[in-house]
């Protein structure tokens, strides 16, 4: 290959995609990606209050529950109980999160039905060194169920472990 | 169960579902390693776990994927070891500009590619611990990887070696693999560096001085190993368990560089003297044990965090096709333009390209390490897993239409008479 082409070669299909990649990164250096939220957070709640609604009382067990939360962007998988259980879909948009809890264990037993899902909804407040979540729970199609308010904190960054469907 | 207990069934499952899968993919004519992986992507979640979760639980409980973990890296880094070892540099350099030409382009092609991808991904699919930077860098290189080893096997078992575009394959697939190498230990210092207080210019000192003490220092000193082997036709217990420590201390500089620890074997792979017989004696010696036995485990810890059913929705899947389109458009496209235009003809160039498609293990390793430097996120990863699989998976039947064995033959009765002379003689 003579040299003057190689040259006009490399230049073509090397040297301007690699500028190409410079405006890449400076165009991508505007753009957003949602609030990170992964990571296990302890939930405190009114605990008689949360056991009180079907699923989610037949996943808390009357304990204090972690919340697990895997992120992939705006979908998220969550866990609530078993931190390594996360199978629970949910999503983030803007700084609002919403995860529908739909215990198959507890829907087999009778206790609570598949149609009317337990909704958890909740606001990340953020700052420098410090994430709360702050929501509620809610029974879709319960009337007797009351929405109860939570707070959460996070006890570490780290995602859960993606070892069970 | 007691913890050896588990991890005893653990092995045993993993090689047998291991060799039975690469098996009957060996008779299908594709290499055994993409049996071998897909064996890990089915005893994880998306097909054991998802078909019998009680068996999944039991066999993997969360517990004991700390130990899975330990056994599988350390497979890898002697796998790794193993992959710099078969690098030799004289192939860098054997068919010159033309080569570094197209490999160069076969990086950058789907590097820039995936990185306007990651324009589309980023809002998508990560989140704002990543920067868009590390993000874009990571996919690149994610996309830009050529499996090296896997492509030397192919090569080698369709009798590809001794023809023009072969070697030309070797060459540009060694050089794939240096360069890919670099650049993500380039990102990796990035990231690190970002989520560190240490200077980035310690590191990247420490890495250049790191690299000047393995060729220079170690290099010519596994030089006088070489010359004992050559002598003796063996080499004694006591410089064998110098050779596989070294792997394993270069691995800990790396790692304590702010590196991966398998960055650290592969160098000490590569600065391995090159004697044919050397390499053959300790690539036999490693492969016993890196690659039937510990070499699965990291396939199956690979599988166990892949979670196909994360690409659940309509919108998933359409990301996950894009991934697999541009890895395949800028990977083959860009390097069968290179070597049409660096001389070749298009079937030859088609057929380059196709190689150098092949992603298999080297892309699983870059991934993992992605999802633990949390710069790519779990259905990202798996989206990402597929596209690895899908593209290993399409070298062989795809070179097999290409390249016919007829046509190989004809090639290798060509390439073997060029390389004769006008005089016949070698």
């Amino acid at each position: 290959m003579k040299n003057a082409r190689l040259i006009a070669a490399y230049v073509s299909l090397v040297g301007l995609p690699a500028l190409a990649l410079i405006g890449v990164l400076r165009t991508g250096g505007r753009l957003t990606a949602p609030p990170f939220i992964g990571g296990a957070w302890t939930v405190e709640s009114d605990m008689k209050a949360l056991a009180a609604i079907p699923c989610a009382g037949a996943v808390i067990h009357g304990q204090a529950p972690v919340l697990a939360i895997s992120q992939s962007g705006g979908y998220l998988y969550a866990g609530l109980g078993d931190p390594a259980d996360t199978s629970l879909a949910g999503s983030v948009e803007g700084r609002e999160i919403a995860i529908r809890i739909s215990n198959t264990t507890a829907v087999a037993a009778g206790l609570c039905r598949a149609d009317n899902p337990v909704m958890l909804t909740a606001k990340l407040e953020r700052d420098k060194d410090t994430a709360t979540l702050i929501g509620e729970i809610t029974a879709a199609g319960c009337a007797d169920c009351r929405p109860v308010t939570f707070r959460a904190s996070r006890k570490t960054a780290a995602a859960t472990p993606q070892v069970r469907p | 169960m007691p913890d050896l207990l588990i991890l005893v069934a653990q092995l045993t499952v993993i090689i047998l579902a291991s060799r039975t899968v690469g098996y009957l993919f060996q008779k299908l004519g594709q290499p055994q390693v993409i049996g071998e992986m897909l064996a890990g992507i089915m005893l994880g979640p998306s097909l054991l776990g998802w078909l019998a979760p009680g068996v999944s639980a039991t066999l993997f409980p969360a517990s004991s994927l700390g130990v899975l973990n330990a056994v599988s890296q350390l497979g890898l880094v002697l796998y790794m070891f193993l992959v710099g070892l078969e690098l030799n540099a004289t192939e860098l350099y054997r068919h010159g500009k033309a080569a570094v030409l197209i490999s160069h382009v076969s990086i950058v092609a789907p590097f820039v590619l995936a990185s306007i991808l990651a324009l589309y991904l980023y809002p998508r699919l990560s989140d704002d611990s990543v920067s868009f930077t590390s993000f874009a860098l990571f996919m690149g290189a994610a996309t830009a990887i050529t499996a090296f080893p896997v492509l030397a096997r192919i090569l080698t078992e369709r009798q590809l070696l001794r023809t023009s575009m072969g070697t030309v394959a070797i060459a540009c697939a060694a050089i794939d693999d240096v360069t890919g190498w670099c650049i993500l230990a380039y990102i990796m210092v990035l990231i690190r560096a970002s989520r560190a207080s240490g200077s980035i210019w310690m590191t990247l000192a420490g890495i250049v001085l790191f690299v000047a003490v393995m060729i220079w220092g170690l290099g010519r000193l596994f030089a006088r190993v070489e010359r004992y082997y050559v002598q003796h036709g063996a080499l004694p217990d006591h410089l064998m368990t110098i050779v596989i420590a070294f792997p394993l201390v270069a691995g800990l500089c790396t790692e304590a560089l702010g590196l991966h620890v398998l960055f650290g074997a592969f160098v000490a792979g590569a600065v391995m003297p090159k004697d044919r017989r050397f390499v053959a004696y300790l690539s036999e010696k490693f492969e016993a044990v890196a690659v039937l036995l510990l070499l699965p485990v990291y396939f199956a810890f690979t599988g166990l965090r892949t979670r196909i059913g994360l690409v659940h929705r309509a919108e998933m899947w359409f990301y996950c096709l894009l991934i697999i389109g541009v890895a395949i458009l800028g990977k083959l496209g860009g390097t069968s333009i290179a070597a049409r235009m660096g001389g070749m003809s298009w079937r030859d160039a088609t057929a380059l390209g196709v190689l150098m498609n092949t992603r298999g293990l080297v892309e699983l390793v870059v991934l993992n390490i992605g999802l633990d430097i949390q710069v790519i996120s779990p259905a990202l990863f798996s989206m990402m897993v597929l596209m690895a699989l899908v593209t290993t998976f399409m070298t062989a039947p795809v070179l097999e239409w290409i390249y016919p064995a007829r046509l190989r033959e004809r090639e290798t009765e060509a390439y073997e008479a060029a390389r004769a002379g006008p005089s016949g003689q070698l």
